[in-house]
């Protein structure tokens, strides 16, 4: 009797929070880890866990600079000039943290998922949202890191002697997970909410058989996409990262935001890339509530302008960049010139797709941490585009896909070319239709070059890329006049080395050395 | 203010009178005719009792001839005489052969000094009252062998205090502290100094066993002054002073400032990032004058009142000590009272109550090194053609480009404070039924409420970066009820004469209980102090709370036998349950065995007891356990979020915590050997003991590969391996004293050597501080891990020399002027492989001098304490001398930094950019001597005997922390443990950066009784 109370005495719980244990129980519970699961797709409203990586790879190419020449960019150089080592990663050691927590969590939802009490059809739906976030966090590791540990069930602490997996073998299980999160969302309609629907799952296996070089694959899940989605293109380019038409008809999986104030669940994006130095005077209202003083990171060069310029490219220009003093697109009549500190902003330049008009701006009275912006991770115009390339190397018709594109931002059609021209005008359409959209590092690094066979990134950067070289000789007012981010860009690229980022040296170490380092570095 | 009220109380007290029938007057010698301060005097079976003065002299009532009088003094026999029908009794009293009898307290009993066989240092009140501390442990610095205590500035901070080294390297290393027999947890914050009649430092297994699961670290037990019957004792006692508060660093001025950052910019191939730097001139912004006092007030005072009759005594204290901060608001105040009394029923019963009333406040901004860093160009205030006059006062001051915010208008906005309410009762319950057999039962209730309220104005210095578009109010309320109750019976019997031996058993109960509730809301109409509640905001309330709960369950027993007082031996079990453990694992077994030989009582030592006063030799076994983890690790729990779907806010759930279901405790298994002694009639004395303690199974936080996906980056509360600490702990004390000077020295030396003896699995590496520290088998618990800095390149050659075997550079990114990092493994490459050992934040020993010196009514006080071969990480390196981030730096650094060939072979050059990671490489380039000496206190005193109508009053002048020896650059040397919150509280050791330092502090002190 005595032994029975004391027993009791010393047995407490922790209170006022459930255990993985008793968890998974009803379909709202499964729900909410699916949610969870999707929010880490970008974590859209945390600046720095991928948010800021992801603006990194940008800054890693010819279509932006850090930008920020007024402060510390210690966690954006060593990849924007490709001087990382492991022991100086930036910003790379959160991604590839954050990731493998998600696909820790995908797995032990995905196997308590599967015992859970709740109906099949809710169980393929969860199950097929877990799926597709798990695949799209191996997507983005392997393009980073290229070889990465690969595990699809919960791992304990007797598990941990894992080895980095060849990069085939981790696409072969993204290829594996997309077709299942696929088969399993068959019957769940597309409700344009947010929400992993099936398509998504085909737009990325389109978009990894791509990387993949596997054309008729990348053919058939793109067409199927196009052919058979729910989507279309928006008539108006700009539309597409419009704070008012949050998951439109083009788009196949956004990353969400809202501008509810008791909550921080608006888009950090904006506010790390926004233009930075702002100044009331210099709108129509002269009101401190129309500012909205962004980070300055991530800011167009020239050398991206000068592609649309090339192209005549207008709408697109404008919709991707606004330069000092011009009116922001769409918003002539509350921000006729926008202005924003030269002596911060190395190009003069900002990304308009990140821009959050003056109307909006009013409406809040927090700003920071609730701007309404959702990033799209994919698209429909990026189907057309996959399907052109695919067909190029297919032999296919690649060359209606990329008009249709440029026919919905008034660009006259492309006729007569083909071969490597053609192929360079493929690139080229991808670049301008989706810059700033996180596309364009993976790009650069698996395109190849059709004249010398060698990768584009190699074109581009080091001591005789075609971007340094411009950079070195450029007359572009703003850029050689704000010296304080290094004009020779991109001329420490090594391709011995700089085709992947290296494995975090905490990684390294906490695994004793199982896990090991990419070459070079 | 304060004090008005102190002093009239005084003076009503000192207009009692009382009245005596017969008084005996007399003087009080020892055998050499020196009379003999400070001696007992009591009439039997009365509560009359006085002292001596200083010329050993007194006067006391009696009330007839019959009357006994009762003189007594330690070191010296007591002697009882019957009056008759003297009036006046000399007498001389002869020092006692059993010098070492104190009383002393050990685990749930207190035994004579000489029965102790286990290591327990005894430190009197006396002795800890001479410095003005807010927490009494900083005054045991230097006073104990085998404690370490590293002292941590600013008002209400906690110095780390170290018994014997360490015993774990993720749960806290702080010791269990005992008020009064009562588990008052890691901290002793709440106590003053003035309060403590004695502290027992329990330093190995053997003694601190009886505490089981939480004494790994050791046991510190505090007794608090009690009530003596005799006359009604009134003392005051108050020191007040000034905390000074230089700036550590020469900074530069505003042309210095941008010379150096155009310098760093033009290096990396940058135009002037301040062009025309002479514009600066006179133009330095005093940020340190403008918000950090150079003096800030501290005080401590107590006043105090005891007494009672044999039935009854008492003992209640009230206790004021306030430490302002060094910025215009903030700081902590500290309001306690102690109400003891005792209650004598009759032979067999008595029982005893204990109120304590606490009162702490605290609060204060921390930005002080933003008040270094920030640059020296930017103003305060923003330039009139910035303000429009439609501001809040909270918008008037300038942003900096430093990425520094504005510390003056940190300082401004500050509303972050939090109120303490305790009452702790504890009572207790004696009986004896018959003689030896004592059986006591104690209970004490501690409740207690923190009220946190803060209050976050709304302001914009620069829309981008630094401002608050809404302000906000919150309120957290943390309430918690613990319990205690422990019965023990003990039984001691003198057999046979020389067999002398003693048997306690007993039972604990604990249990610890709290519950938090906070609110919060935004939108407050305007920044008026009467706004600042929650029920004034109009936007997004949030609110939450919960609760907690362990407890811990024990038995314990104690056997102590002795023979003919040569021949001692101890034995103490205790058998813990903990509600932190899984079913299998929640018991654990603590059981203890120690024995003595006091050779000086042998009959061979007889013809040396001239010489040897006392002599001894100990031996000491224990296992201790620690269960300081937080509660319920074996569970995995789920944590919630938010997201959004369709436009709409929904709830997300996710892993937040990993489970280890198989956690066990961390136990500590220790032995210890001692030899004290005593020469030449206690004139010099001394112990000096080894010690070996080993942890098993300990407890860690333990950071897995990262790709494990475990959630809190990767990290599993886990049974890890073994460490161990062994040193030496050496006591030497002489006192002597020649006419009316007398004086006394002690020295305390202490060494520990730490060793991880097994990790979880073979080879296994645990990394701290940022992987910057390396903790593995047959090392150091986390030293410096990182890249040997080999000085700077000097020249060309040089740096073209750093080469692999096919002239490859090293060092691709490197110029002249840049760090050269050694190829340690001469494998042609440098990488991770070449990081290494490049230093230890563990000293090899501590010394601890203190002095004290008396003429006639003079004293002199003062007290050492050194750290000796232990390295500090100097972080401030990294804003000080980095030309690549724009906080402000040393005067002069463009002349220090390498600027050619043999300008320096240390600083590295000024660079923007940094390519070759001179700062972001951690290497030994960061790393040290943290050797230091320290006078932590010189006290000079002049005492009053019987003059303006009071027994006693004495003044006193004293001085801090005034001076230190140190070859370490930075802010200050006494450097602690890392983040507990990154779980680096031992593997983060040693690393020094913007810590408020231990501040030099000049006091006056007065010291009343009557």
């Amino acid at each position: 009797m005595f032994a029975v109370s004391c027993e009791d005495f010393i047995e407490k719980e922790e209170r006022g929070t459930q255990t993985l244990d008793n968890y998974f129980q009803t379909a709202q519970e499964c729900e909410n880890y699916a949610n969870e699961l999707t929010r880490r797709l970008l974590i859209p409203n945390d600046w720095y866990t991928l948010v800021a990586p992801r603006v990194t790879n940008e800054m890693a190419t010819d279509d932006a600079w850090m930008g920020n020449t007024g402060q510390d960019n210690s966690a954006h150089r060593p990849c924007s000039q490709y001087i990382i080592t492991p022991d100086n990663m930036g910003d790379m050691n959160s991604v590839y943290t954050a990731h493998y927590y998600t696909i820790q969590s995908a797995n032990i939802g995905l196997e308590k998922m599967a015992n859970s009490p709740i109906t099949d059809a809710q169980k393929n739906q969860y199950m097929g949202e877990s799926l597709f976030v798990r695949a799209y966090c191996y997507y983005e590791l392997v393009n980073l890191f290229g070889d990465v540990p690969l595990y699809t069930k919960s791992l304990g602490t007797a598990d941990l002697k894992l080895q980095r997996s060849p990069a085939a073998e981790v696409y072969a299980q993204i290829e594996a997970d997309l077709k299942e999160s696929a088969a399993k969302l068959e019957n769940i309609p597309a409700a344009r909410n947010g929400r992993i629907n099936k398509w998504a799952a085909y737009a990325l296996l389109a978009r990894v058989s791509l990387f993949q070089e596997k054309w008729a694959e990348a053919k058939t899940y793109s067409n199927k996409v196009i052919a058979e989605g729910p989507y279309q293109l928006e008539e108006d380019f700009l539309n597409i990262w419009n704070v008012n038409n949050h998951n439109g008809k083009e788009s196949i999986l956004e990353a969400q935001s809202s501008s509810v104030q008791n909550e921080s669940l608006g888009s950090a994006l904006p506010t790390l890339s926004g233009a930075r130095g702002e100044d009331k005077k210099n709108f129509p209202s002269n009101d401190a509530n129309d500012v909205i003083d962004g980070w300055g990171w991530c800011m167009p060069t020239s050398d991206l302008e000068n592609a649309y310029l090339s192209e005549n490219d207008e709408i697109r220009r404008r919709s991707t960049i606004t330069k000092w003093g011009e009116a922001a697109y769409g918003d002539e009549v509350l921000n006729p010139t926008h202005k924003f500190s030269l002596n911060d902003n190395k190009s003069g330049r900002i990304c308009r797709k990140y821009y959050i008009p003056v109307a909006t701006r009013r409406t809040l009275d927090k700003k920071d941490g609730h701007l309404p912006l959702n990033i799209p991770l994919i698209r429909l115009a990026e189907m057309y585009l996959t399907r052109a390339e695919a067909n190029y190397h297919t032999g296919g018709d690649a060359l209606a896909d990329i008009n249709i594109i440029r026919d919905r931002v008034d660009l006259e059609p492309k006729t007569g070319i083909s071969g490597p021209t053609l192929l360079k005008q493929i690139y080229k359409e991808r670049r301008l239709e989706l810059a700033f959209e996180g596309l364009r590092l993976f790009d650069i690094r698996r395109e190849k070059d059709p004249t010398t066979g060698k990768r584009v990134i190699e074109t581009l950067m080091g001591p005789n890329g075609t971007f340094v070289k411009y950079n070195l000789s450029s007359t572009d007012p703003y850029e050689t006049t704000n010296t304080r981010e290094a004009q020779d860009k991109g001329i420490n690229f090594d391709p011995a080395k700089h085709l992947l980022w290296p494995i975090p040296q905490l990684e390294r170490d906490l695994s004793g050395g199982i896990i090991t380092q990419n070459p070079n570095y | 203010m304060k004090f008005k009220y102190i002093w009239f109380f005084i003076a009503v007290l000192c207009s009692a009178v009382s009245f005596g029938q017969t008084t005996i007057k007399g003087t009080v010698k020892d055998k050499a005719n020196v009379p003999i301060p400070g001696v007992n005097i009591i009439v039997k079976g009365t509560s009359n009792s006085t002292a001596t003065d200083f010329d050993g002299k007194y006067s006391i009532s009696v009330p007839n001839a019959n009357a006994q009088i009762e003189f007594s003094f330690i070191g010296f026999t007591t002697k009882l005489l019957s009056v008759g029908d003297k009036t006046t009794i000399d007498i001389i009293l002869e020092e006692s052969s059993q010098v070492l009898d104190e009383i002393v307290v050990v685990g749930y009993a207190s035994v004579k000094k000489s029965d102790v066989t286990s290591s327990i240092s005894s430190v009197k009140g006396k002795e800890l009252q001479t410095m003005t501390v807010g927490n009494v442990t900083e005054s045991l610095q230097g006073k104990v062998a085998g404690v370490q205590v590293t002292g941590q500035g600013g008002p209400g901070a906690q110095p780390r205090v170290l018994i014997r080294g360490i015993s774990t390297i993720n749960l806290s290393t702080d010791p269990l502290y005992v008020v009064d027999g009562i588990p008052m947890g890691t901290s002793i914050n709440f106590l003053s100094n003035n309060e403590i009649e004695s502290m027992e430092v329990l330093k190995d297994a053997s003694a601190s066993a009886i505490y089981g699961s939480r004494a790994s670290n050791g046991v510190i037990l505090i007794t608090t002054k009690k009530g003596k019957s005799g006359k009604t004792r009134f003392t005051f006692d108050l020191s007040s002073g000034m905390q000074i508060m230089e700036n550590p660093y020469d900074m530069a001025n505003a042309e210095g400032y941008a010379n150096i950052m155009n310098t760093a910019y033009n290096n990396s191939g940058y135009s002037d990032y301040l062009p025309n730097a002479s514009q600066y001139r006179g133009k330095t912004t005093d940020w340190w004058g403008a918000g950090i006092k150079k003096a800030s007030p501290v005080t401590n005072a107590s006043l105090g009142v005891s007494g009672g009759s044999e039935k009854y005594t008492y003992a209640a204290s009230l206790n004021y000590y306030d430490s302002e901060s060094m910025y215009e608001i903030g700081g902590w105040e500290r309001i306690t009272m102690r109400i003891n009394n005792d209650f004598k029923f009759s032979d067999k019963f008595s029982a005893g109550v204990t109120l304590n009333p606490r009162y702490e406040s605290w609060g204060g901004p921390s930005n002080w090194a933003d008040f270094v860093k920030i640059d020296p160009i930017t103003p305060i205030y923003k330039p009139a053609d910035q303000l429009t006059g439609l501001e809040n006062e909270y918008s008037i001051y300038a942003r900096s480009p430093s990425y520094v915010w504005n510390p003056v208008a940190a300082v401004k906005r500050y509303d972050d404070y939090t109120d303490q309410y305790n009452l702790n009762t504890n009572g207790y319950l004696q009986y004896a039924p018959i003689k030896g057999l004592v059986i006591r039962t104690q209970a004490s209730i501690e409740v207690g409420n923190k009220v946190q309220s803060i209050f976050r104005p709304d302001f914009v210095i620069d829309a981008a970066h630094e401002k608050a578009e809404i302000n906000s109010v919150e309120r957290r309320s943390t309430t918690n009820h613990d319990w205690t109750w422990q019965s023990t019976a003990t039984y001691s019997r003198t057999f046979a004469e020389k067999h002398n031996a003693s048997l306690m058993v007993g039972s604990t109960m604990e249990e610890y209980n709290g519950n938090d509730t906070w609110a919060y809301g935004e939108g407050v109409p305007n920044n008026s102090e009467s706004m600042r509640e929650v029920n004034a905001a109009t936007k997004n309330r949030d609110s939450g709370g919960n609760s907690w709960s362990s407890s811990v369950m024990s038995y314990l027993s104690r056997f102590s036998y002795n023979y003919d007082s040569k021949y001692y031996f101890t034995g103490t079990f205790r058998r813990d349950g903990s509600s932190k453990f899984m079913a299998n694992n929640k018991w654990a077994n603590f059981p203890s065995a120690s024995a003595s030989w006091r050779i000086s009582n042998e009959g061979f030592m007889e013809n040396t007891k001239e010489v040897i006063s006392d002599l001894r030799l100990r031996a000491g076994w224990g296992k201790v356990g620690n269960q300081g983890l937080p509660a319920s690790v074996y569970q995995s729990n789920i944590g919630q979020g938010y997201y959004v779907i369709g436009g709409e806010m929904v709830d997300t759930s996710y892993p937040s915590s990993m489970a280890n279901k198989d956690i066990k405790w961390e136990t500590v298994e220790d032995i210890s050997f001692g030899l004290d002694f005593a020469l030449w009639k206690n004139k010099f004395s001394g112990s000096l003991e080894y010690y070996q303690k080993k942890t098993n199974d300990m407890l860690f936080k333990k950071q897995f590969p990262t790709y494990s996906g475990f959630p809190g980056y990767s990290t599993i509360w886990t049974n890890v391996g073994a460490m161990q600490s062994s040193g030496i702990d050496l006591l030497l004390s002489y006192k002597d004293k020649k006419g009316d000077f007398s004086y006394g020295v002690d020295l305390t030396f202490t060494t520990v050597n730490v060793e991880m003896l097994s990790l979880s699995a073979e080879g296994e590496r645990l990394y701290g501080a940022g992987n910057r520290t390396l903790t593995v088998k047959g090392e150091v618990p986390g030293y410096f891990y990182g890249y040997v800095a080999d000085g700077l390149f000097q020249s060309q050659t040089e740096l073209n020399s750093h080469t692999d075997e096919h002239g490859t550079k090293l060092q691709p990114y490197a110029q002249l002027g840049d760090i050269r990092f050694k190829d340690i493994n001469g494998d042609g490459k440098l990488d991770d492989k070449d990081r290494t050992k490049i230093g230890s934040p563990w000293a090899d020993y501590n010394v601890g001098l203190n002095l004290n010196f008396a003429y006639k009514q003079f004293d002199l006080v003062a007290n050492f304490y050194s750290s000796i071969g232990n390295d500090i990480v100097n972080q401030n390196i990294s804003d000080l001398y980095n030309g690549a981030s724009l906080t402000n730096k040393v005067r002069g650094l463009d002349q220090m930094a390498w600027h050619g060939e043999g300008t320096s072979n240390y600083v590295p050059r000024l660079s923007k950019d940094d390519n070759n990671e001179n700062f972001t490489k951690f290497s030994s380039f960061y790393v040290e001597d943290g050797s230091f000496v320290r006078m932590k206190n010189i006290q000079l005193g002049y005492t009053f005997e019987n003059m303006f109508g009071l027994d006693k009053l004495r003044l006193s002048i004293s001085g801090q922390n005034l001076w230190t020896w140190t070859n370490y650059t930075g802010v200050d040397p006494e450097v602690a443990g890392g983040d507990p919150n990154q779980d680096d509280r031992v593997k983060g050791s040693g690393f020094g950066g913007w810590n408020y330092p231990v501040q030099p502090t000049i006091l006056m002190g007065l010291n009343v009784a009557f």
